[in-house]
């Protein structure tokens, strides 16, 4: 066997990542707007006094009228949910964007090149931008629930294993170029 | 060509880069445990204010006002949390070392995957029992990923010693 051939047993393993990849690809690419659309429905439904099993709830008079005690939906308010709303939209879309694009990668057996690596890198990014965003939106509407520690950790930790395979992978072309 | 150096001087950046966040981890792991204890016997706080918010509004500054289901669930909760830090440090003691994509790097990976879902399963828990029902799906999907992360380094790190071993 030629020393570049990849060995059958290695060809098994890349055909598994291949196929799991494609299934998460697809699950993703088709089950997120279907549960979007499905809340959507239901939420609609609700609105119209349809009750929804396991999706309809009564709320709590008391707890209602203790979290409009705290939370004042003045129109100032409501333009700043909006606001945050529209830009944690964008960056789940753009997150979702990503996650699609590194799972195609895999699905085609291209595991730790430079292109995976910046996917990894943009999700990471992308956590961490969510988190600035909790923080800065936390100020204007004190409020505003938020994991602005979770998420910049995570971003960071992301990022830093992005880092990891980038380096190893240029490691590995450098020594393959070493003569 | 000569790759030598260069190899040494990405490795040492790796090194630093593992040693810092070493040691950041080693403080809070410290300080978060000593603030574990100190909420759990009633000892005095490294905070100005300390404050356990469980869900949206239950907000406790005593183990004592806790409803025992939820301190027990809580001290899990923190217990294994700290656990998942170890295994962090753990990792990162790897890094640190040069030791990049080895079974070790992918078991560590792996617990921080599981870590996130069981987390999230006692938080669902918690709330539960507090009636203060609004979790987001977000950890266990996460966690989903960071376990498919670690497959994949995994059966990466596989083909690479199989590919070695091909004559």
């Amino acid at each position: 066997m030629n020393a570049n051939e990849i060995s059958p047993k290695a060809n098994v393993r890349m055909n598994r990542i291949q196929k799991v990849s494609k299934s998460l690809r697809l699950i993703l690419q088709y089950g997120i707007p279907i549960l979007i659309i499905a809340y959507l429905i239901f939420t609609l439904l609700n609105d119209y006094q349809i009750k929804v099993p396991f999706f309809s709830y009564t709320p709590d008079p008391s707890k209602v009228q203790q979290h409009t005690e705290v939370v004042r939906l003045d129109s100032t308010n409501v333009t700043i949910m909006t606001i945050y709303g529209c830009v944690r939209l964008f960056l789940f879309l753009f997150w979702y964007r990503a996650v699609l694009k590194l799972f195609g990668f895999f699905e085609k057996g291209i595991l730790f090149t430079a292109e995976t690596v910046h996917c990894i890198q943009i999700l990471g990014g992308i956590y961490i931008a969510k988190s600035l965003l909790a923080l800065t939106f936390h100020f204007l509407l004190p409020n505003l629930e938020s994991q602005f520690m979770g998420d910049m950790f995570t971003g960071f930790f992301i990022i830093f294993i992005g880092w990891l395979i980038d380096e190893a992978r240029k490691i590995r072309e450098e020594q393959e170029l070493t003569v | 060509m000569k790759s030598g150096p260069n190899r040494q001087s990405r490795l040492n950046r790796i090194k630093k880069a593992s040693f810092v966040i070493q040691i950041l981890m080693w403080i809070f792991l410290s300080l978060g445990f000593y603030e574990f204890l100190a909420f759990l016997f009633g000892w005095p706080s490294t905070l100005p204010e300390r404050r356990i918010l469980v869900g949206h509004e239950h907000l406790y500054t005593t183990a004592g006002e806790m409803p025992a289901a939820v301190m027990w669930l809580w001290i899990v909760q923190k217990l294994l949390a700290f656990w998942g830090g170890v295994m962090l440090l753990r990792l990162f003691w790897l890094y640190g070392h040069g030791i990049l994509f080895s079974a070790k790097n992918v078991t560590c990976i792996r617990f921080l995957g599981w870590w996130l879902m069981i987390d999230w399963f006692i938080e669902f828990q918690m709330r539960n029992a507090l009636r203060d029902m609004d979790l987001s799906t977000t950890p266990l999907f996460v966690g989903l990923l960071v376990i498919f992360a670690a497959w994949i380094m995994d059966e990466g790190r596989k083909i690479q010693e199989e590919q070695e071993l091909t004559v």
